[in-house]
């Protein structure tokens, strides 16, 4: 066995060109890519980081802009809460007060028309009261004697009266006639001797002559008018249950007016 | 005179250069190796890598890592030599099985060439490393009376190592040969089949070898 020296040396030179052939065929474009893939992965990796911590950082902004937007909502609900309670409480005042006061209209009005119902009644019965009274009084067989009676009061009324009030009655400002001229209505006719016994009294308290003119008016239901030239003298059942009708519907008058002004002073202040 | 089995057969001569069969065989294997590399390079790409891409890849990052892992080093200024070392190996102890060729490695000229570029490269890489002196005081460690051992020692690592690498690959041929003048045509197939294991291991053993080496001259592992 022998060792050939140029095979020796041959192979060794042809290892050597292999190695350099391989290293830039082989190793050299290999490497190359996969240290092109890594850092592309790299690369990616920290694109991938990047994005993450950018979707961090956005998830914390939206979930702060969330509790913030809560805390807004809860503010803005707690707003519009109070506002609600505000406007109820005053929608409330309001229909308290509206109610308040269509119960006071409606008290009124029951009241006013309570109040009229009853003067209404109150005055058909006095005119009830008064017809049956002149019915009673004008039936009666005494209606005659009652006019002589109160013909006597009559003149016993001018009698009583003062001297300038006397005056008055026949005198305004000229001298009156001579005989002073008087209209007598009666309910019922009178006879002669009551007449002159009227004429006597009278120009007894008048102090002077008169003229009776004599008359009948049988809605005067009992008693006499005596007609002077500037005033005149009732004293009859007429003038009585007059008088007794104003007085008893001049309460209610009194009444409803007051009541009226109230109303008004209410409805202007409203 | 019959020729001895182990002497290289001369195929031709250029002048007083005779050309043998293995220097043959490995520029054939040099032309398959660095075309083969040129064309399944060509087109590399960085997304979607095809399949002969990914096997490429795999071979060569398991080569960077083997050697990186090896030399605790970085690997890439070793890698064109170690790696070339590792796949000239494996290709040249299997060309052995395919029939009418003969394994390069069987002669001892190529495993001692290969043997004798690792001792230079060892050394150069060593000097380039830790300079001249600072290289050589490593062979008078840890005491200068071990200087002629260790001289010794490095060139016996690198004769074990062709010895080695020659012994297996050629004895394995040897008796694939013989079994299958004897026996017949089938049989020596498992033969085959342990062959192309212990060229693997062949080519495997030596490379790492060879990176024990230059990492201990290089200083980034402890010298052997």
């Amino acid at each position: 066995m022998r060792i050939d020296g140029w095979t020796l040396l041959l192979q060794a030179i042809n290892f050597l060109v292999l190695a350099w052939l391989l290293r830039h065929f082989l190793y050299r474009p290999v490497l190359a890519v996969i240290a092109e893939r890594q850092a592309t992965t790299e690369r990616a990796r920290v694109e991938a980081d990047a994005a993450r911590a950018d979707a961090g950082r956005l998830r914390q902004g939206l979930e702060g802009e969330r509790a913030g937007l809560s805390e807004e909502r809860d503010r803005l609900l707690a707003d519009a809460r109070r506002q609600a309670d505000a406007e109820r409480a005053a929608l409330l005042d309001r229909a308290r007060a509206e109610a308040a006061r269509l119960l006071a209209e409606a008290a009124a009005t029951l009241d006013d028309e309570r109040r009229q119902a009853v003067s209404g009644q109150r005055e058909a019965a006095a005119e009830l009261a008064l017809a049956v009274a002149a019915r009673l009084l004008g039936a009666a067989d005494s209606a005659a004697s009652l006019t002589q009676r109160f013909l006597i009061e009559a003149c016993q009324s001018v009698a009583g009266l003062a001297e300038a009030d006397r005056r008055a009655l026949v005198e305004d400002g000229a001298s009156p006639p001579d005989p002073l001229p008087l209209r007598l209505l009666s309910a019922a006719p009178l006879g002669e001797g009551a007449l002159t016994d009227a004429r006597t009294r009278l120009e007894t308290a008048l102090g002077r002559p008169v003229a009776l003119d004599a008359g009948a008016d049988p809605d005067l239901i009992a008693g006499v008018e005596l007609h002077f030239p500037h005033s005149v003298l009732r004293h009859s059942w007429k003038q009585a249950l007059a008088e007794a009708m104003e007085e008893l519907t001049r309460d209610d008058r009194t009444q409803n007016d007051a009541h009226k002004q109230n109303d008004a002073g209410k409805t202007a202040a409203a | 005179m019959i020729e001895s089995p182990l002497s290289a057969p001369i195929v031709f001569a250029l002048g007083p250069v005779t050309i043998t069969l293995p220097v043959l065989t490995t520029w054939g294997l040099m032309a398959v190796l660095t075309l083969g590399s040129a064309l399944a390079t060509r087109r590399l790409r960085v997304v979607e890598p095809g399949r002969v891409q990914t096997a490429l890849e795999l071979v060569v990052q398991t080569l960077n890592r083997q050697i990186g892992e090896t030399m605790q080093a970085d690997p890439a200024p070793f890698l064109p030599l170690l790696g070339t070392l590792f796949l000239y190996l494996a290709t040249a102890n299997l060309t052995g099985l395919v029939p009418g060729l003969k394994s390069p490695t069987a002669f001892l000229e190529t495993a001692g060439a290969l043997a004798l570029v690792v001792l230079l490269a060892t050394q150069a890489l060593g000097v380039r490393a830790r300079g001249l002196w600072g290289y050589l005081k490593g062979f008078a460690q840890p005491t200068p009376l071990l200087l002629p051992l260790n001289i010794l020692a490095e060139l016996t690592r690198a004769f074990s190592l062709s010895v080695r690498l020659f012994g297996n690959v050629m004895s394995g041929e040897f008796v694939i040969g013989i079994v299958l003048s004897l026996a017949g045509l089938f049989v020596p197939v498992p033969l085959m089949a342990l062959e192309l294991l212990l060229g693997l291991v062949q080519a495997y053993i030596f490379t790492i070898l060879a990176a024990v080496f230059i990492g201990g001259a290089v200083g980034s592992i402890e010298r052997g």
